[in-house]
């Protein structure tokens, strides 16, 4: 294979990355100020050169073969600014990093740092239970339990935290470009915000209405002399409503019609899934949810604005969306940043003072870092990544790495920078949200709880991200007496450390979850069977404790263990309850998978941290449902990483609303349901306590209430 | 409700569990701390056999069928004769089935990350009230099935123990 290779750039492909590429050599991203731990970075004395300003120029020199080992090449794209012909080369991993490169990982192996693997002082390796899962799934080799995937199946994992690899985006890529699926315009898809969720058989009287309209409509537009309907809307104002509700009615109608074309183009919707034209039907959501999963889209699974427009963009308009979204989760990675512009207000972004002294704004370096690598890369335009995706063999992905050249970092960075995390839990209420007969009760809130990382620099606090997040409300909950009933999980107050991070966290779950939870069906072999749900207690994206879960405790004191009550920050593929006005969790602070994966990574890069590794656990525990006997059997607790010091979180109270200022700690029934017997009480354990006394604030000391129970280590709170 | 027999058995495995996972922690930091005593050079990664052995024993000994979904896996012939089988190192879960006569099936899982041995407790049919998870009947209805009128038996806090911060009438 040739390792230089010239072509014709895209039309936006500009000169200004020329110069961006030619600056001279200094080591990115660095940050401004002190020098960053790892890896190797430039010589000292050596300023950083922002990108675009023009400085002695260092050409990247094609190597005179490529080098041996895939995982030392690195892919450079340079351009000649009077040709505009872009240049492929080769060059050593090293001499790509001693001339300022940051070197991107783009391979299938490729994984975020919390699931890279270590090895210990004495070099042995620190394996990753989850790692080969994580990379198979990123690559629709693997399935959630790490089996092969059947032939021809596609893992849509990006709103669950895992990014489809290169090698997946080639492919949707490619093929895509020799569909003409969606070479109509989508008009009805175009015209609608939203397309309302009809059962099939409101969806035939439906359509009955509308032909029953146009039926009366129709013989009074010609005796109008109107050539449209909305010509007869102007001439006979009194006609005008039943113009614009026969024109709702076929408009959604030709929405539907292209949405179910649209995802049938995609592959979601087959002959063989019974779906009724025009219906919401259970095919109908199932393909929404998948085409949702595919690119990103945070709805509910209908119809709605975000899903509709997406829908309406052309494929490789999405695929390319998905390629800059995947490409921003490995530049974040290899840039070890986080800032996201999140933390942006009205009057603009955020800003510190610089030790010269200068008001700096923050940048959102995550949108910025990616912007630069997709055009150096020559992927900012759907042409560019479709030339980059046909010039590239599917085998060239496998080791990919290519180097980028990106603005230094802001002067704040370093190995151990003064972090800390703020959850504020904004509006919340102790009420039942019934009442006697089991109505809902409004419980509205204007104000919704945040995760926040502030930065401490300079005597200066300021915020780097800033996230929708969840607190606990009331949830169903398992009793010793087997019978479910309400019971408020509240999230806990006051000041907290994380000590200890786990990537692939495993959920143990307590006795008083539900059992119905925990189990779920699976095809073995030919026949489906009833299993422990262990997509609920993870390793894996669906785990309760989603990829990556930091632990909030009350640190020990006077050789005292840390005080752990069952709260934790973690990521989560309840997307839908994290966004939504009435999500709610069982006490835990939830983030999107790929955002909490981001968050740890870089506290993890930026603070001393003892990787600890695999936890083995080799826990078993059985229940009864049915007349089947059913063994969770847990190997491992997760990968571990311990923060030494630990990373400090103040949990603020917020408002709390209702007339009740207190949780209620006892177990309510739940409405309508029959009971052997009076409810029994709560079991007194940490995670029990999770939301009792703690959320009201008392405590806060972290002391253990007279007469505790001894943390019971192994059992966890729901999170 | 679960019987005491059946709580403490749980919690001794669960306080062996704990035990277990505290030392592992333990020791994995002594080693993650033995770098800055100065340790000797690293040693060369022992390489890893491409296959792991998988032991089921059922506790009591008891002959038993190990399936997976229709698929025999093999017998468990009794004390000292367990199901010992052979699979790709890393190659994903083993989702099996444990049948023994007069004994409740038990549903559990074998992993492939490393060699282990898989002790399946089985239950006899007459102890299920002993598993986690039993329902208790409930007592028959007095009033013939009629349902309850809202607000009295059915109502939040109407029948429980009010907690520390009382449950007003919603």
């Amino acid at each position: 294979m040739p390792f230089v290779r010239a072509f014709r750039l895209p039309w936006k492909f500009g000169g200004g990355l020329a110069a961006s590429l030619l600056v001279a050599a200094c080591h990115t991203p660095p940050a401004a100020g002190p020098p960053p731990r790892q890896p190797p970075r430039a010589p000292a004395g050596e300023a950083p050169t922002p990108v675009g300003e023009p400085s002695a120029p260092v050409a990247p020199g094609p190597a005179a073969e490529p080098p041996a080992n895939p995982r030392e090449r690195v892919l450079l794209m340079t351009v000649d600014p009077s040709t505009k012909e872009a240049r492929e080369s080769w060059i050593e991993r090293a001499d790509a990093q001693s001339q300022g490169y940051t070197v991107v990982d783009l391979g299938e192996s490729w994984t975020p740092y919390i699931f890279r693997e270590h090895v210990t002082p004495e070099g042995q390796p620190l394996p990753n239970r989850y790692r080969r899962v994580f990379i198979g799934l990123a690559n629709d080799t693997l399935d959630e339990d790490g089996e092969p995937l059947r032939p021809g199946a596609q893992n849509y994992l990006e709103l669950y935290g895992i990014f489809p690899s290169l090698s997946v985006l080639r492919r949707r890529f490619v093929e895509d470009a020799d569909k003409t699926c969606d070479d109509q315009p989508p008009v009805g898809l175009t015209a609608v915000d939203t397309v309302e969720a009809l059962p099939p058989h409101r969806r035939a009287a439906e359509d009955a209405k509308a032909r029953r309209l146009r039926h009366e409509l129709e013989p009074l537009r010609r005796r109008a002399r109107a050539a449209t309907l909305d010509e007869l809307a102007i001439k006979r104002p009194d006609l005008a409503p039943k113009v614009k509700l026969v024109q709702r009615i076929e408009g959604a109608k030709q929405a539907m019609a292209e949405a179910e074309r649209r995802l049938a183009c995609e592959g979601f919707l087959a002959p063989t899934d019974h779906h009724q034209a025009g219906a919401f039907d259970d095919a109908l959501r199932k393909a929404i949810r998948r085409f949702q999963q595919k690119h990103m889209v945070y709805e509910g699974h209908s119809l709605r604005r975000r899903t509709v427009d997406a829908l309406a963009r052309p494929l490789l308009d999405n695929d390319h969306a998905s390629l800059l979204r995947a490409l921003r989760e490995r530049v974040v990675d290899a840039a070890e940043i986080l800032e996201d512009g999140t933390t942006e207000t009205r009057n603009g972004p955020q800003a510190f003072v610089a030790a010269n002294g200068s008001k700096t704004p923050l940048i959102n370096l995550a949108d910025e870092y990616t912007k630069q690598a997709a055009q150096q890369l020559g992927w900012e335009t759907v042409e560019g990544a479709l030339a980059f995706f046909r010039r590239h063999e599917p085998a060239d992905f496998a080791n990919l790495l290519v180097a980028v050249k990106l603005p230094p970092r802001p002067e704040y960075y370093s190995p151990d920078m003064d972090l800390q995390i703020v959850i504020d839990r904004g509006d919340v209420w102790y009420d039942l949200p019934w009442d006697a007969s089991g109505n809902r009760l409004p419980q509205p809130r204007k104000k919704y709880p945040s995760f926040t990382l502030i930065m401490r620099y300079r005597g200066q606090r300021f915020p780097l991200v800033r996230w929708r997040t969840t607190i606990g409300g009331w949830r169903a909950e398992q009793a010793p007496d087997g019978y479910e009933y309400f019971r408020y999980k509240g999230s806990d107050v006051g000041p907290r450390v994380v000590r200890n991070v786990l990537a692939g966290p495993v959920w143990i779950a307590p006795e008083s979850t539900p059992i119905r939870s925990l189990i779920k069906t699976k095809a073995l072999g030919k026949s489906w069977q009833r299993v422990v749900n262990y997509d609920e207690l993870g390793p894996g994206y669906l785990s309760a404790y989603g990829l990556v879960a930091g632990y909030f405790v009350v640190p020990g004191v006077n050789g005292r263990p840390d005080f752990d009550n069952g709260i934790r920050a973690h990521g989560s593929s309840d997307y839908l309850s994290i966004y939504s006005d009435a999500g709610y969790s069982h006490g835990c602070h939830r983030l999107p998978n790929h955002l909490a994966i981001r968050l740890y990574s870089f506290i993890l890069r930026h603070r001393t941290v003892h990787v600890v590794g695999d936890l083995p656990l080799d826990m078993a525990r059985q229940f009864l449902r049915d007349s089947d006997v059913f063994e969770m059997r847990i190997p491992s607790r997760g990968y571990g990483y311990t923060l030494d010091p630990p990373l400090p979180v103040d949990v603020l109270e917020g408002d709390i609303k209702g007339q009740l200022k207190q949780p209620v700690l006892a177990y309510v029934p739940k409405p309508g349901v029959r009971y052997p017997g009076p409810p029994p009480p709560p079991p007194n354990s940490p995670e029990a306590r999770a939301g009792g006394a703690a959320a009201a604030g008392k405590a806060k000391s972290g002391r253990r209430p007279a007469g505790a129970e001894a943390p019971d280590d192994e059992e966890e709170a729901t999170p | 409700m679960r019987p005491p027999a059946a709580r403490s058995a749980v919690g001794r495995r669960w306080a062996l569990g704990a035990a277990a996972s505290a030392v592992v922690v333990a020791l994995a930091f002594a080693a993650a701390r033995a770098e800055d005593a100065g340790a000797p050079p690293p040693a060369p990664p022992k390489p890893l056999s491409p296959t792991v052995r998988i032991l089921f024993q059922t506790v009591p000994a008891e002959k038993a069928e190990v399936r997976t979904g229709r698929k025999v896996l093999g017998l468990i012939k009794g004390r000292g004769k367990p199901l010992i089988l052979e699979r790709p190192r890393d190659s994903g879960p083993l989702d099996v089935t444990v049948r023994a006569e007069g004994y409740l099936p038990v549903h559990t899982r074998a992993y492939t990350f490393t060699d282990s041995k898989v002790f399946v407790k089985i239950t006899k049919e007459e102890d299920k009230h002993t598993l986690f998870g039993y329902r208790a009947e409930l007592p028959p209805e007095p009033d013939g099935g009629v349902p309850a009128v809202a607000g009295t038996a059915s109502a939040p806090g109407a029948t429980g123990p009010r907690g520390d911060a009382g449950v007003p009438p919603p």
